[in-house]
């Protein structure tokens, strides 16, 4: 389990310390996180892992914002989060793509709490699409495009504010696994280009390990982060390789804990 | 095939009622079917109207003859009174509509989007729009007389009711999903209002019109005739103070017809616009 | 929490009561249309006029009882005949279906025409109010009962009688009260409604009438609040009576 040096505090993008959070449920107290401490470093790229009611999507949720009621600090190079940020993105598992705007306007919105000119508005969003592959596809709209080729427009539209730090909730869960497998492959050179910070969460321990610099593993009631598993290989990685699965077999292993 | 029909016969009597095999039956193509069918019953009712008016069964004041009716209505249509009348109701209709419309949109909207206003309005509000529009007609005689004023008010009544109760359910149901992209895409409050809040409540906000149009009309018919001088539904009633049952008759077919229209419309117009904006449910 | 002594609704209509109280019953407003508060509330007591809304309020439901009697049984007879009979349906629901496209009040002329001024009017027009809605919910229960039910009765070889009153009644019986509580309203309404536009005789609508043409707002007040209180206690009656009925449908 690696632990935070004092160089490494300095490049650290995202710190989680001690978060915690519970639910109240008709009187009761419901813990869904406890004492989650996490340090993620600039442009790292790490998987959590874990079985369905482990909390890691309410993790994520708190780390982007969407909820500000919990325990302990979420800081982001330092500074205490506080509500949603323009250098964070979210992408959710299902696109979310609002059905009444083409690509072009849905990848727009992501711009709409920066200041741009027309011109560099127009640019960026021209460059989304070539990064994520849908040059094509402009004008489209979202019934028309693939399950792929839709999360792919909410990758672009997350990317276009130019975040430090993309969280993704499950995001190829409803993709069948070819074209899953095609999209892990595509975050993967996204995430070189743009040398981004990544959080993927995902219940799909391959792809944890396909993707990932490290892998935390979760496990459920309460919600705690049982062990950080480092993926030392190197890029692109075979997943029928030995090696790789010899550390898919370390992290199945702690989830049947 | 043969065989199996045996064998169903074996077992005992074809289990599904047949339908009885009129001769004509395979004759006809189904659609030309079904319109003669609809227009048989009516047929036959008018056809013994007529009947009834040669004969001379019922005086001519209680049932004037169809023949009459029809020249009565040529004679309305080519004299202006009937266009005119019906223009008259129009422009209430639009005024009441151009009244009532925002105005229940603004505070569907408002309902929609804060609790605290619903808390704080819904139980008055609910008991409000529980009056049907008759019951405001005698209050809002005394106040505003029987001038425009009144027939525009209570057109807008009845537009306001399903158009706040729709808007406000409307903008409630948005999903969530929605909601929390726009959080995190940290739309601001206008980008919000106008590319998520109003498109996504769009058909329902529109069926709330549509509901409010028909009842629109009928508040028309309504307060027409009881407290106008002008329009259709005085036609109605002036026909029937000279018992001139042929003017009434008109009027009658005239409302049907274009209630019919407006809501034949209404629907087409709903229709192409959940074309226009897929991937509404 | 500290719970609210006052619900949050309570305020709009609290604050309306207090300046209606503060304005005029006060005097500080006076205006013949501007009625004190106190004096609508004594009104159906104490006022000469006043006091004729209980026999008004009796006479209406009276009225409403009998017409929808009548035209919920036609209803429920013509939408299973119609709903049992495929030509029947081809036939006799296109001019149903047009016939509703009528304002209902657009046959008041006509009614009063052939049948006068009185009561029989009056029960005729809520009849035919009742009977619309009491019809299309009936046609379209008997239409959806579910074709498996249906064979099942004729390959139990059960007779047109008894197929209907075990089979077919049962099934229909929440589509049919889903109709009979739209036409109590509509029945209602049209009771009123009739009652008003035609003005003579007793009952809420020609109360309404009266005190229109006496400008006395006070009672147009009572007028209209009685309405409204008998439109929701119809309903509350027509509910409890569901609730005995259907006890297994969850609302």
């Amino acid at each position: 389990m690696s632990t935070p040096t004092l160089d490494a505090v300095a490049s650290t993008a995202l710190s989680l310390r001690n978060v915690g959070k519970t639910y109240r449920i008709e009187g009761q107290d419901l813990p869904v996180l406890q004492r989650i401490g996490l340090e993620i470093a600039r442009g790292e790229f790490l998987s959590i892992v874990g079985a369905s009611g482990c909390g890691k999507s309410t993790l994520l949720r708190l780390i982007a914002g969407l909820d500000d009621r919990f325990d302990g600090d979420i800081l982001i190079d330092g500074e205490p989060v506080a509500g949603p940020g323009v250098e964070r993105s979210l992408v959710f598992q299902d696109h979310r793509l609002f059905p009444w705007l083409n690509v072009t306007d849905n990848i727009g919105l992501g711009l709409d709490s920066l200041d741009l000119s027309r011109r560099e508005r127009e640019a960026r969003i021209r460059e989304q699409l070539e990064l994520v592959g849908l040059t094509g596809f402009a004008q489209a709209w979202p019934h028309q495009l693939s399950g792929g080729m839709a999360q792919r427009a909410a990758i672009a539209r997350a990317l276009v504010s130019r975040p430090d730090i993309l969280l993704m909730d499950e995001p190829f869960g409803a993709l069948d696994s070819i074209t899953r497998a095609h999209m892990q492959e595509e975050l993967l050179r996204i995430w070189r280009e743009r040398r981004i910070t990544v959080v993927i969460v995902t219940h799909d321990v391959d792809e944890a390990v396909f993707l990932g610099d490290r892998v935390a593993v979760m496990e459920p009631r309460p919600g705690r982060v049982q062990s950080v598993i480092e993926v030392d290989l190197p890029r692109p990685r075979e997943r029928t390789g030995t090696a790789f699965n010899q550390i898919k077999q370390r992290v199945l292993g702690q989830l049947k804990r | 095939m043969a065989a199996l029909e045996h064998l169903a016969g074996g077992v005992g009597a074809s289990p599904l009622p047949r339908a009885a095999a009129w001769p004509w039956r395979t004759a006809l193509p189904a659609p030309l079917r079904r319109l003669l069918l609809a227009l048989a019953l009516p047929a036959a009712i008018v056809a013994l109207w007529q009947w009834a008016a040669v004969r001379g069964w019922v005086p001519p004041q209680i049932l004037p003859a169809p023949a009459l009716v029809w020249d009565t209505f040529l004679e309305l249509a080519r004299g202006g009174e009937l266009l005119e009348g019906f223009l008259i109701s129009l422009q209430r209709i639009g005024s009441g509509l151009a009244l009532g419309g925002p105005l229940g949109l603004a505070l569907g909207i408002w309902l929609g989007v804060s609790a605290r206003a619903r808390s704080h309005l819904e139980p008055t509000l609910r008991a409000l729009f529980a009056v049907p529009t008759l019951g405001w007609i005698p209050i809002l005689i005394l106040i505003f007389g029987i001038d425009e004023a009144l027939k525009v008010i209570v057109i807008a009544k009845a537009v306001m009711v399903p158009v706040v109760l729709s808007t406000s359910r409307g903008i409630r149901n948005i999903p969530l999903a929605y909601l929390e992209a726009a959080r995190v895409l940290r739309l601001r409050p206008w980008t919000r209002l106008t590319r998520l809040t109003l498109p996504a409540c769009l058909p329902t906000v529109f069926s709330g019109f549509r509901l409010g149009l028909s009842h629109a009309f009928i508040a028309l018919i309504v307060v027409e005739m009881l407290a106008a001088t002008e329009g259709i539904g005085y036609m109605m009633v002036w026909g029937r103070k000279l018992f001139q049952l042929d003017i009434v008759i008109v009027g009658i077919v005239v409302v049907g017809v274009a209630g019919c229209v407006l809501d034949l419309l209404l629907r087409r117009l709903e229709r192409g616009l959940s074309r226009w904006a897929p991937g509404h449910g | 929490m500290a719970e609210a002594r006052i619900p949050p609704g309570a305020w709009l209509p609290l604050a309306i009561g207090a300046a209606w109280l503060l304005l005029i019953d006060t005097g500080a407003v006076a205006h013949p249309l501007m009625v004190p508060l106190h004096e609508v509330l004594a009104a159906p007591f104490v006022d000469e006029q006043g006091r004729q809304i209980w026999s008004a309020a009796a006479s209406s439901l009276v009225r409403v009882a009998l017409g929808f009697l009548i035209g919920a049984s036609l209803g429920i007879a013509v939408g299973v005949a119609v709903g049992l009979s495929r030509p029947a349906q081809l036939a006799v629901a296109p001019t149903v279906h047009g016939l509703r496209q009528v304002a209902l009040f657009a046959w008041i002329p006509l009614l009063t025409a052939w049948f006068g001024n009185g009561d029989l009017v009056k029960i005729v027009f809520i009849s035919i109010s009742t009977f619309f809605p009491v019809f299309l919910n009936t046609e379209q229960g008997v239409r959806g009962i579910a074709p498996a039910y249906r064979e099942v009765a004729a390959i139990v070889r059960l007779g047109p009688w008894l197929r209907l009153r075990r089979l077919v009644l049962p099934a229909i019986l929440p589509a049919v009260l889903t109709g009979v509580e739209l036409a109590l309203l509509t029945a209602w309404i049209g009771t009123v409604g009739s009652e008003y536009a035609i003005g003579t005789g007793r009952g809420i609508g020609a109360y309404l009438a009266t005190a229109r043409d006496v400008f006395r707002m006070d009672l147009v007040l009572i007028g209209v609040l009685v309405m409204a209180l008998g439109g929701y206690g119809l309903s509350r009656v027509a509910q409890l009576l569901f609730l005995r009925l259907i006890p297994w449908r969850t609302r």
